[in-house]
């Protein structure tokens, strides 16, 4: 068959059921609010962009979700997760110029390019009895797969040198996480050694399966392996979302048709049994009371919660003031950063700290003294 | 209908287990790998169970038996590693939000949550109805968490407005007053809790939404976390599961 009619018949007139891609978009947006939704929540450090990026990610990824304006939303949160990526300075954290957060973006911009909004979506219900035939023109979704291969392809290439072939950037890597810095073993070098190897090769069989896999079980089978070999990363490596992200994007592995059946079956209402209806009044009362005594229990017992949430929320203020300057607020550990080791601030300031539920005179010394070491508390460990 | 007699839908029931085992993921999975655990091997043992129960339970596949054990493994570790004195990457263990969300899965697991969008519905499907008095325990844990919490804030010092100004200063960086606003604001907080108490049972469908958006500003103005998105999906689930069956059946029409 020749080249450009291949390319007709399988590419720029490829037709096939939407709900694959409709999957795409609800669960994009899940990722997307896993990864950026702590980043945008808007506060008084962001300036007017970050604010406006902020504005235009919740309300893009709420109407993405529920698949209204489906294509003009996805290609709005693609842009701001772009934006987010670009200009990371913008929202305080270095780590959001990172290829996960990129790859979403890109995730989300390919999703505008296809009929998305034609399943699962407000649009859809608006429609009615107008609605269209839930099939249409997936040109966009050769895109994500064509940018799926590359992707992999890329990671094959980019992992194609002698220090990761050799082992020696895992073992880095193993070191780092696991064994610390003491020479290792000949068994951890073959393990350091597998593990590069086996991942070269996970990486370019997906590319080919995305490509060549022929049957419905082989594309199935490869999302399977996809999603597996990710989770095992996701496992034993601090990595952020990409897991999720490369989960939802390996979607497009399956073929169209198929998922469809797959939805169809799962939707189409089942005749069975009538239900019993035996009285489940005593595990329903039991289960109540010990529902209601939760909370008291916790009162009890130290290592439980008190059921109430929340009861030391924000008691670690801390407030400076200058005599002509701004005032500097937050939770200590933010107004520790903003205000200690700044020669160019003012000498003398005000400064008062929230200390065992009250309000309390403090001197810079001691505010700026060494913070023990805690779990920051809004740090992402995904 | 008492509520251990009703009969119903058991989509809405699918629907959360996904999207909790989504939250249990987003929220717990990262803090349970083995590299942050290599000190306490006991605790890291504990901590596989998760990786393989959070999976099975958003895919479906022995749906109920997955909520059980995330949820009772996410209390053990709760427990366990509280009074060790642990804390995680991220998050220490005594966190109220890990703990309401292994309560709501213990609870799942009473329900018939693998009915629906499952792999357990694709491998034996069965007629989308069963008895819901696991979904009436889910409105009581609802009730008991948003009623604990108006409970909590029966303080002068929430009265006062104090405690939101410092909540708002934590989590936005600008000095708070607490004055006239801080304190209406307080009051209307804790008249939404309530309201948020009684919504699973009195006019759910109109106060649902109130509390649905009550508890989602949450999200921007406080470091609420995914609690505002678990307590999302509990008001959510308090709805009547038949009139969220037909409107599934309205967004999903046939070919």
């Amino acid at each position: 068959m020749p080249i450009a009619q291949w390319l007709r018949e399988h590419v720029f007139l490829f037709e096939g059921s939407t709900r694959s891609v409709a999957l795409l978009r609800v669960l994009a947006v899940c990722v997307a609010w896993s990864r950026l939704g702590a980043t945008l929540v808007p506060d008084g450090e962001m300036g007017a962009m970050a604010w406006a990026t902020s504005m235009v990610f919740w309300a893009s990824t709420s109407l993405m979700f529920v698949g209204l304006f489906s294509q003009p939303a996805s290609l709005a949160v693609g842009l701001t997760t772009w934006v987010v990526y670009a200009n990371h300075g913008d929202f305080g954290t270095a780590d959001l110029h990172a290829h996960h957060v990129l790859a979403q973006a890109l995730l989300c911009c390919l999703l505008s390019l296809t009929p998305c909004g034609r399943s699962f979506s407000v649009d859809r219900w608006l429609q009615g009895s107008r609605a269209l035939p839930e099939r249409g023109e997936l040109w966009g979704l050769r895109l994500l797969q064509m940018q799926l291969v590359v992707l992999y392809a890329g990671a094959v290439w980019e992992k194609s040198y002698a220090g990761w072939l050799s082992g020696d950037r895992m073992l880095q890597v193993l070191m780092n996480i696991y064994l610390g810095s003491d020479p290792t073993g000949w068994l951890t070098q073959v393990v350091a050694v597998s593990i590069a190897w086996g991942t070269v090769f996970a990486e370019g069989g997906l590319a080919l399966a995305v490509l060549f896999a022929p049957s419905f079980r082989s594309r199935l089978g490869a999302y399977l392996f996809g999603c597996t070999f990710h989770g095992l990363v996701y496992f034993l490596t601090p990595v952020s979302t990409f897991t999720a992200t490369m989960a939802v994007w390996l979607l497009v592995l399956l073929p169209t048709d198929d998922v469809h059946r797959i939805t169809e079956r799962l939707l189409r209402p089942t005749k069975g049994q009538a239900p019993s209806t035996k009285s489940r009044q005593l595990p329903f009362l039991l289960g109540a009371a010990v529902l209601l005594l939760l909370p008291i229990y916790g009162r009890l017992v130290p290592t439980v919660p008190d059921g109430s949430g929340f009861m030391t929320l924000g008691e670690d203020v801390c407030e400076v003031r200058w005599p002509d300057g701004p005032a500097v607020a937050g939770t200590r550990r933010d107004v520790h950063k903003k205000v200690c080791g700044r020669p160019d601030l003012p000498s003398n300031p005000a400064i008062r700290c929230v200390v065992e539920g009250s309000w309390t005179d403090t001197k810079l010394t001691k505010l700026c003294r060494r913070l023990p070491k805690t779990a920051k508390r809004r740090e992402s460990a995904r | 209908m008492r509520p251990w007699e009703t009969i119903g839908s058991t989509r809405s029931l699918g629907l959360a287990r996904i999207f909790l085992g989504l939250l249990t993921y987003a929220e717990v999975l990262a803090m349970l790998r083995p590299a942050h655990h290599l000190q306490h091997l006991d605790i890291m043992a504990l901590s596989g169970i998760p990786w393989l129960s959070v999976p099975a339970l958003i895919v479906g596949w022995h749906a109920r038996s997955a909520a059980a054990v995330t949820g009772i493994t996410l209390l053990a570790l709760h427990t366990w590693g509280g009074m060790q004195g642990l804390t995680g990457a991220g998050l220490p263990w005594a966190s109220v939000t890990i703990w309401e969300l292994a309560i709501t899965l213990c609870v799942l697991a009473l329900t018939p949550c693998g009915r629906s969008f499952s792999v357990d519905r694709w491998l034996a499907p069965e007629a989308e109805r069963a008895p819901l008095w696991g979904h009436a325990l889910i409105r009581v844990h609802t009730s008991v968490i948003f009623g604990a919490l108006a409970v909590s804030h029966l303080t002068p010092l929430w009265w006062s407005g104090e405690r939101l100004a410092r909540m708002g200063m934590a989590r936005h960086g600008v000095p708070i007053e607490a004055g006239p606003l801080m304190s209406t604001m307080a009051v209307i907080w804790v008249a939404l809790e309530l309201l948020c108490c009684a919504a699973p049972w009195v006019a759910r469908q109109r106060l649902v939404p109130i509390g649905l958006g009550f508890v989602l500003l949450q999200y921007p103005m406080l470091y609420t976390g995914t609690w505002s998105l678990h307590a999302a999906v509990l008001l959510l689930l308090c709805l009547d599961p038949d009139s969220v069956d037909r409107t599934i059946q309205d967004l999903s029409p046939q070919r």
